[in-house]
């Protein structure tokens, strides 16, 4: 998979202030996201079969009723 | 970590500071089917209908809705609900990948803020035409769209959508649930009654009521683009209710069946009774259709279904707020933001009222600014980036976010944002109907779309990639750079 550049950044959340918390937290779901992206199990992701679908229907909902409506 | 800190922090989540995990979303494929259709059956489906019969007759008029709505619905979606669905993100949250930080913030401005206040006006005073109409079937009075009532009732639209936004996303989703699929049968019990009481070779060879042009084809591909106005119109708002749904999936095909299948619906209904009656308020033909009992029934659902929509949208556009102002407004309060964005809608109710009348064209206007966000959307996310954002680049700082870009602004996109806006209007001009021979082939959504999306790309490989701003994959950079110049004012730091 192609790297964007700030794969190599770190969100480092510092101090005890009341953003602290807020911080650790975003950090956390960030992470579970990057590890999620990784193994590549994101569920229910749009394949191939999702846009041919699309593609499918568009075309055939706009060619069908072109030729019947107008 | 306490359990009422964990609340706090998923409710910080939930209101758009920080990406939803897909163990918290709490829409399913049906529940978000649910909310779509509850957008898309308000009052505005039956007078887009009613404005399609003045355009063309019924047969051509549900082809045009058909196209129109197909198309773009699926634009809007595939630049709003695929990225936000991904990632559980805020829909404008995401958009500094596109637009840059402050960048965001303007488009946010353009299409959320003054969009919003305008719909909620609107949607509020259909409401209180709706009730007018109501009073008046039980008074055997005549209906007095302009009378007081009208806007006493507007007035307790907007706040009671407030009070149901108030008690955030949970009270919304009962809301839904209960209305839309009671919408969905009250509508099928009105294409059942106008149905059975015309043939259904009549009702097709109903004309048009008002066509503006004696070219049947030109007339037909302005129908057309209303229709895709209406489609394209979610944009501001679809992606924040799509990060609510479980997964991709269940962010994007729920909208196929709820919006442009219920607004299909809608707007056919609106179509049909507007060409039988002669009169595209649907206020007025409800009354008319199944007689007094059912008239009573269909208006009151009607009107609080104009609530459920005017519900989505605000959220949606208070969680956008949040976000995009940063962490000032985070400090006041839910329910004081909420009554604080109400009060523009409510002025303009009471001093603008004349909004409501110029409805079909705001709507158009609109969707010269939407179907340029839409181009660039999905030029961004799935040419440039390939369906890949770096969540740490979103969340950054400004200052150390890759998405500073130029003062906080993404030159590509804007100009992009612009290129598509002022081809829209050269080549369909909204007040005037005026439009150029490229109008009756291709509509001026689709190139105005196609044009942003193209200049996005190019301006981002010559200018963007090349000053490497943007955290954009390493081949766009590379393309940029081949050649003489080297990134010398690229913010980040490419370290890998």
């Amino acid at each position: 998979m192609e790297k964007n550049n700030s794969d190599s950044f770190v969100y480092s959340p510092v101090g005890n202030g009341p953003g602290a918390e807020r911080a650790q937290d975003l950090e956390r779901r960030i992470r579970i996201y990057e590890e999620l992206e990784a193994r590549g199990e994101m569920e229910g992701a749009l394949g191939f079969g999702d846009y041919a679908a699309m593609l499918l229907l568009t075309v055939g909902l706009v060619a069908t009723f072109y030729l019947w409506g107008y | 970590m306490s359990s009422t800190e964990n609340a706090d922090l998923r409710l910080a989540a939930e209101r758009g500071d920080a990406p939803l995990l897909p163990s918290e979303r709490m829409w399913g494929f049906w529940e978000f089917t649910y909310a779509n259709s509850a957008l898309a059956i308000a009052t505005w489906a039956f007078l887009i209908g009613g404005a399609t019969a003045l355009f063309v007759g019924v047969k051509a008029g549900i082809a045009a809705i058909v196209i129109g709505n197909i198309l773009g619905v699926l634009i809007m979606a595939l630049s709003s609900c695929i990225a936000t669905g991904k990632y559980g993100t805020e829909q404008f949250t995401f958009l500094r990948s596109q637009f840059g930080v402050n960048g965001s913030r303007l488009v946010y401005l353009l299409a959320v803020v003054f969009l919003t206040m305008g719909w909620l006006a609107v949607l509020g005073l259909m409401f209180g035409r709706s009730i007018d109409s109501l009073a008046g079937l039980v008074g055997e009075r005549a209906a007095e769209p302009q009378g007081m009532l009208v806007y006493l009732a507007a007035f307790f639209a907007i706040g009671l959508t407030a009070f149901i936004v108030a008690r955030g996303p949970t009270s919304i989703k009962v809301f839904n649930t209960i209305i839309a699929p009671t919408l969905v049968i009250i509508m099928g019990v009105m294409l059942y009654l106008i149905f059975s009481n015309s043939s259904f070779s009549e009702l097709m060879a109903l004309p048009a009521l008002d066509e503006p042009f004696e070219n049947k084809h030109l007339n037909f591909m302005i129908a057309v683009e209303v229709n895709m106005a209406a489609g394209f119109s979610w944009w501001p708002y679809i992606g924040n209710l799509a990060r609510l749904s479980k997964n991709q999936r269940t962010a994007f095909w729920p909208n196929i069946i709820g919006v442009f299948g219920a607004a299909v619906l809608g707007e056919v209904v609106g179509l049909l009774a507007a060409a039988k009656f002669g009169d595209s308020d649907p206020t007025v033909w409800m009354t008319r259709i199944g007689g007094f009992a059912f008239g009573i029934v269909a208006l009151g659902f009607i009107a609080f279904a104009n609530v459920t929509s005017m519900a989505n949208i605000l959220y949606t556009s208070i969680v956008g707020l949040r976000q995009v102002v940063g962490e000032r407004l985070r400090h006041i309060s839910w329910e004081l933001l909420v009554v604080l964005f109400c009060i523009a809608p409510v002025v303009i109710v009471f001093t603008v009222p004349g909004i409501y009348d110029g409805f079909f064209i705001f709507l158009v206007w609109t969707s010269a600014l939407n179907s340029a966000l839409a181009g660039i959307g999905i030029a961004d996310y799935f040419i440039l980036r390939r369906q890949r954002v770096s969540l740490r680049a979103v969340f950054a700082t400004e200052q150390s976010s890759p998405f500073h870009y130029w003062g906080g602004f993404n030159p590509a996109s804007l100009v992009a944002l612009v290129a598509g806006f002022v081809v829209y209007v050269l080549i369909f001009n909204p007040q005037t109907l005026d439009n150029t021979t490229l109008f009756a082939f291709v509509t001026a959504s689709l190139p105005s779309c196609a044009l942003a999306g193209l200049v996005h790309i190019v301006m981002t490989r010559v200018l963007v990639g090349r000053f490497g701003w943007g955290d954009y994959p390493k081949a766009v950079e590379d393309r940029a750079c081949r050649g003489s110049l080297t990134p010398e004012l690229g913010p980040v730091a490419a370290e890998d």
